[in-house]
């Protein structure tokens, strides 16, 4: 695209030092307050246009003496701003990322023999491969050049996460491009997380790109709540996409806030599986003689139904045997412990600490519905779905229900893109779907990770057309295989060290973003990292509210903004 | 109107990167330090050049004379109008005008001897500092004997007025600009400029 | 070859002792000829007659003779005298020499007139004459040193006449050195000519009442001491017995009135010259002089100070050149001597470039007429060959 759109650009320096590893180093002609950390540039340098990240600011002088001496109180006013003007500077450091090859000048002959000739691999923006010279033009970036990198609101599949810190300018995310791997929300407590995750889950579900599958472990997406600071309503995403996204309460009778939900979620005991329990080792304490134990009911009952006849052993059931010495009963968990060679207190134990989940509710011996095929039909279909915990807010159940859905998610998944494969004429290829983990490093943690599905997800699944969007305080607490897998990364303030090294690994150019995080505003401003955005940006996100509505939905979200219209129109008091 | 050039002396010695003139004490025109003058060296070519030091050089006798606490006015008199002892204006020589081209390179030749030495008038020195990009300021920097400092200011504060006059107050901050840039690496020699620069009536 | 210092170190101790010696004889006889001054202060017309017969006895007798005031008094600065305008010649002058390119002589005589007491700067004139071998008026085969100095001589003092009749009289002309003129000793026509031009300037100026004085800076002259040893011999005041000591010991007329001229601005008596050349110069033109204190208090700096005896017959006349003279004196501080003689002499000084630049002038202007300019000489290329210096 042309980069006709250069209103706002505002000549801030020019380049006087810098290589390729490092950063380049940029002379300022503007005050220093007029630039900050994270402004986007342009560098223009004959045919070649540079996209760079202000990383650091410096003051120097050309002689130190000069920053010593305070000339203005020695000289009059005129004076001392000239001699200041041109002995003391400000140095910029920017990353340069990315550049594009805009031709020779615009009108002439040879730009049109360029222009003919170029093909649409050099239309697009490059990794920087080099450097522009000494005394390059460095500008702030117009929208116009925002729009070039992070593409227009008005091409499909993009959409406005934000805008630019300084100027305003819109800062689009390429939705495609993002759901095709794995990618991250992160930020510490109170930075805005939710919301931010709300508007991109919004943009998702508008786009119609994927399936979302959200674990709302808080109760916080799927219906209207109530920010924790201002106490003002959030809007739910049901109540806006009330077609789209369908409210999945957990347990029969699961309700969300008093309120139904479109169906609920029961898992038959016989859905339930050895890995499933040894997931929970932390939450049940359990002991390191489970997967022993497990092994051997299974090996007694099968995978289906080791379960249920586990839950109806009746532990410490005692008999008499012939002889009148007590023997534990047959049906009790120690008689099929000495039946099977298995440790019998180890086995007590084990039925012992399994009654958290054996008293679950939505646990049950044959589920009223098929709420697990609900969710994938409705998925398979291009809904949203919203697994809401209600009351069951525990990390036991969030441990226990996300890993045994999303195993049998991803199983048909695979599948479904097995299938198609296999006869593409037969089958469609599945819907790609993405699966919205909050809370990630209690299910991504070093511990956890490899018993976990999300795990495998995260690796592998992009090939079946599954991601993960994982909502998280502690990034350095998630598994770092986990973390490399993440292609995206939206980060607000980290206040951590290890939070923050944990965000940026794996991407160049980390070391000159750590402290630009570790600035960030902690509300509204985030980074977008990684491989979903073409450069890494600092941006003021678009904020959740009936603005925000208006301009993705094209109307009045909400029901009081209805209702006043009403009134206005004179209709209903 | 025209404006009937201001003599100021007679050439009494030069080189290529200077010269000497001579005056009368109680010259009416004896140049101020720092003043802009010239000095035709042939019909084409003159040179330019700015004072950068005035001689009264004292002999035997006034050294004698001022060992008697009161002397006759009549002495006084002869001293001041009679005995030939030139005051010695000496230049640096900064630039030329040859064919009516004004340059910041020196002269090939040097002006020869008991040619009359003129003051610029302001227009003149308008066209001169005005003319490539302060190039004469290398000349006064790079040598060493000059009071660098006083001599630039005096000279900035005089072209200030003629620029003033001609219509481009903006030259004297473009002037000071330049000097800074040119001075940047060499903080005792800047400071010494700043320092005399400061010492200015402000306009 | 630089001195030999250590021959010199050993002859000048022994000139130190020989000059320690000298002087405490000078004192001796500086003392005898004082009491004889003192003695014979008032016997005027004995000196007077006693030098008379001596003269007729010896004519190359050179000594004073008093005239008509008492010779043991010093005579203070006057309190009132007017101040009259002042006009001082000098001269400078090229001499010829063979060694140079073109060889010929100059006389460079300047003047300048000051108005005592007026903010008006003094009026100066200069003027200048070629001098070559080409018009020869004497039987001298070259134009000489002491020729050219007599000339000199002539038109300083005609300068001095020219200048003085532009302005009114009284005024006091004055030059550096005795007004009599011993530059030539053998008698030729064309130094008879010259000195007959000397005196009828000097007419003239009496003529005209144009004060004419010359002033001589640290005289050595002993003119009065001669007078007062004839009085040793003759006069029943002395009764000295006159040693060989004394006889021989020549003490100046300069260090016998410093013991009695002490006071800055005090003259002496007024004499006559009695000598050879008296003859040329009689009645108003008689040569006169005295002696003056121009120094310091505690200091004393004698010069002589000779005039026409016209003047020494005015009073007023000559206290106004007594007070002139000493204040002339008085603007140099330290160092006394007439202010108005030293600027003239500054102003006729001819350097050494200016010289060089009238040999090169005069070559040129026979080279542009065709002429031989002449080369310098073997000798003085020689001389003139720069010495060591180093490259560039």
């Amino acid at each position: 695209m042309e980069t006709t759109m250069n209103d706002c650009q505002k000549k801030i320096g020019y380049i006087v030092a810098g290589n390729l590893k490092d950063c380049l180093r940029v002379r300022l002609v503007v005050p220093t307050q007029e630039v900050q950390e994270g402004s986007f540039v342009v560098i223009r340098c004959n045919a070649w246009q540079f996209y760079g990240l202000i990383t650091n600011l410096e003051l120097g002088a050309t002689d130190p003496r000069f920053a010593d001496e305070q000339v203005g109180e020695r000289f009059q006013p005129a004076l001392s701003d000239l001699l200041q003007g041109q002995t003391l500077f400000t140095n910029l450091e920017v990353l340069p990322t990315l550049m594009l090859e805009i031709g020779p000048e615009p009108g002439s002959q040879a730009y049109k023999t360029w222009f003919e000739n170029r093909n649409s691999a050099s239309a697009q923006p490059i990794p920087v491969k080099t450097i522009p010279s000494h005394h390059a033009e460095v500008l702030l970036a117009g929208a116009g050049d925002v729009a070039e990198i992070f593409g227009e609101e008005s091409k499909k599949g993009f959409f406005r996460i934000g805008s630019t810190r300084e100027q305003g300018h819109p800062v689009c995310v390429d939705l495609a491009k993002l759901i095709q791997r794995s990618s991250g929300i992160f930020g510490a407590t109170g930075t805005g997380k939710s919301f931010l995750a709300r508007i991109i889950l919004s943009g998702l579900i508008k786009a119609k790109l994927a399936s979302l599958l959200i674990f709302d472990m808080h109760n916080e997406y799927g219906l209207d709540d109530q920010a924790s600071d201002t106490h003002l309503s959030v809007p739910g995403l049901k109540g806006k996409f009330p077609t789209d996204v369908r409210i999945v309460g957990l347990g029969r009778s699961g309700t969300i806030r008093g309120q139904v939900a479109d169906f609920n979620l029961e898992f038959g005991e016989s859905d339930i599986q050895p890995e499933d329990i040894e997931l929970l080792t932390r939450e049940l304490n359990l002991k390191e003689t489970t997967p022993a134990t497990l092994d051997a009911l299974v090996a007694s009952f099968g995978r289906n139904g080791w379960f249920s006849t586990f839950k109806a052993m009746k532990p410490g059931n005692m008999i008499e045997d012939e002889n009148g010495k007590r023997i534990p009963a047959p049906d009790s968990v120690e008689g099929w412990a000495l039946e099977n060679n298995v440790n019998t207190l180890a086995a007590a134990s084990l039925h012992s600490k399994m009654n958290r989940l054996f008293h679950l509710t939505y646990l049950v011996d044959q589920p009223a519905a098929n709420g697990l095929n609900e969710i994938i039909k409705s998925l398979e279909g291009g809904q949203n779905i919203v697994l809401s915990f209600g009351e069951h807010e525990n990390d036991l159940d969030y441990l226990l229900v996300t890993n045994m859905l999303t195993r049998r998610i991803r199983e048909k998944w695979v599948d479904l893109t097995n299938a198609h494969r296999s006869h593409p004429e037969k089958a469609t290829e599945p819907r790609p779907l993405v699966i919205v983990l909050e809370e990630a490093h209690k299910l991504l943690n070093h511990e956890m990770a490899a018993q976990t599905t999300f795990n495998t997800i995260a690796r592998e699944m992009r090939k079946y057309g599954v991601t993960l969007l994982v909502i998280d305080q502690r990034p350095s607490q998630i598994y770092d295989e986990v973390m490399s897998q993440l292609g995206t990364r939206i980060c607000g303030w980290l206040g951590d060290d290890d939070d923050v090294h944990s965000v940026l690994a794996g991407l160049a150019g980390r070391d000159d973003l750590r402290g630009m995080l570790a600035r960030l505003q902690p509300k509204e401003e985030v980074i977008l990292l990684g491989w979903g955005v073409p450069m890494p940006l600092v941006i003021r996100s678009r904020r959740y509210d009936d603005i925000f509505w208006k301009e993705l939905l094209g109307k009045t979200g909400s029901k009081a903004d209805e209702s006043r219209i009403m009134k206005e129109l004179g209709f209903g008091l | 109107m025209t404006q009937i050039p201001i003599e100021v002396g007679r050439l009494m010695r030069a080189s290529l990167t200077g010269f000497v003139a001579g005056c009368r004490i109680n010259q009416p025109n004896l140049p101020a330090f720092g003043t802009l003058v010239r000095v035709p060296i042939n019909n084409r070519l003159e040179a330019f050049g700015l004072v950068y030091n005035i001689h009264v050089d004292d002999d035997g006798l006034v050294r004698q004379l001022v060992t008697n606490q009161t002397l006759p006015p009549e002495v006084i008199a002869d001293n001041r109008d009679n005995r030939n002892m030139p005051v010695e204006i000496s230049i640096i020589t900064i630039g030329r005008r040859e064919s009516g081209v004004f340059s910041h390179l020196l002269p090939g030749i040097p002006p020869t001897s008991l040619d009359i030495i003129y003051q610029c008038l302001p227009l003149e020195i308008c066209e001169f500092t005005s003319a490539g990009r302060f190039g004469y300021f290398r000349h006064i920097l790079r040598n060493e004997e000059l009071p660098t400092g006083e001599l630039l200011a005096s000279h900035l504060d005089q072209a200030r007025r003629a620029h003033g006059a001609c219509g481009d107050p903006e030259w004297y901050t473009r002037a000071i600009k330049e000097l800074i840039i040119r001075l940047r690496d060499d903080y005792p020699g800047l400071m010494n400029v700043m320092n005399a620069l400061s010492d200015l009536p402000t306009e | 070859m630089p001195i030999n210092y250590q021959q010199i170190q050993a002859q000048a101790d022994q000139f130190c002792n020989r000059s320690m010696k000298y002087h405490q004889a000078l004192n001796n006889a500086t003392d005898i000829l004082m009491d004889v001054l003192m003695k014979s202060g008032s016997h005027l017309t004995e000196l007077h007659h006693l030098v008379d017969l001596k003269a007729l006895a010896n004519k190359s007798l050179r000594c004073a003779i008093p005239i008509q005031e008492q010779i043991s008094t010093a005579y203070t600065l006057p309190t009132t005298f007017e101040p009259l305008l002042l006009i001082a010649a000098d001269g400078s002058q090229i001499n010829p020499n063979r060694h140079r390119q073109v060889d010929f002589g100059l006389i460079n005589v300047a003047t300048i007139c000051i108005q005592p007491g007026l903010d008006i700067p003094p009026d100066i004139e200069s003027e200048s004459k070629l001098m070559d071998d080409f018009d020869q008026q004497t039987d001298h085969a070259r134009l000489t040193e002491d020729l050219i100095a007599l000339e000199r001589d002539i038109l300083e003092r005609a300068a001095l006449y020219n200048r003085a009749c532009k302005y009114p009289a009284p005024l006091i002309t004055i030059s550096d050195g005795p007004l009599e003129l011993f530059r030539e000793t053998s008698e030729t026509a064309w130094f008879e000519k010259k000195l007959a031009e000397y005196k009828q300037i000097l007419g003239d100026c009496r003529s005209a009442t144009i004060l004419t004085a010359g002033y001589v800076d640290k005289p050595q002259s002993d003119l009065v001491n001669r007078m007062l040893r004839l009085a040793l011999e003759m006069l029943p005041v002395s009764n000295y017995p006159l040693s060989a000591e004394i006889e021989n010991i020549r003490v100046s007329d300069a260090c016998l009135f410093s013991g009695l001229l002490t006071v800055p601005g005090d003259r002496s008596a007024i004499f006559a010259i009695q000598s050879p050349w008296a003859q040329h110069f009689k009645d108003d033109l008689q040569l006169c002089f005295f002696y003056l204190n121009v120094g310091r208090p505690q200091k004393p700096g004698l010069a002589r100070v000779e005039f026409p005896a016209w003047c020494a017959r005015n009073p007023q006349l000559l206290n106004n050149l007594h007070a002139a003279i000493f204040r002339q004196c008085e603007i140099m501080g330290t160092r006394p001597y007439p202010y108005i003689l030293h600027r003239a002499h500054e102003l006729a000084m001819v350097t050494f470039d200016e010289t060089l630049q009238l040999e090169n002038l005069l070559a040129g202007e026979l080279q542009a007429r065709g002429l031989d300019a002449g080369v310098k000489s073997n000798k003085q290329s020689a001389k003139d060959l720069p010495g060591r210096g180093r490259y560039p």
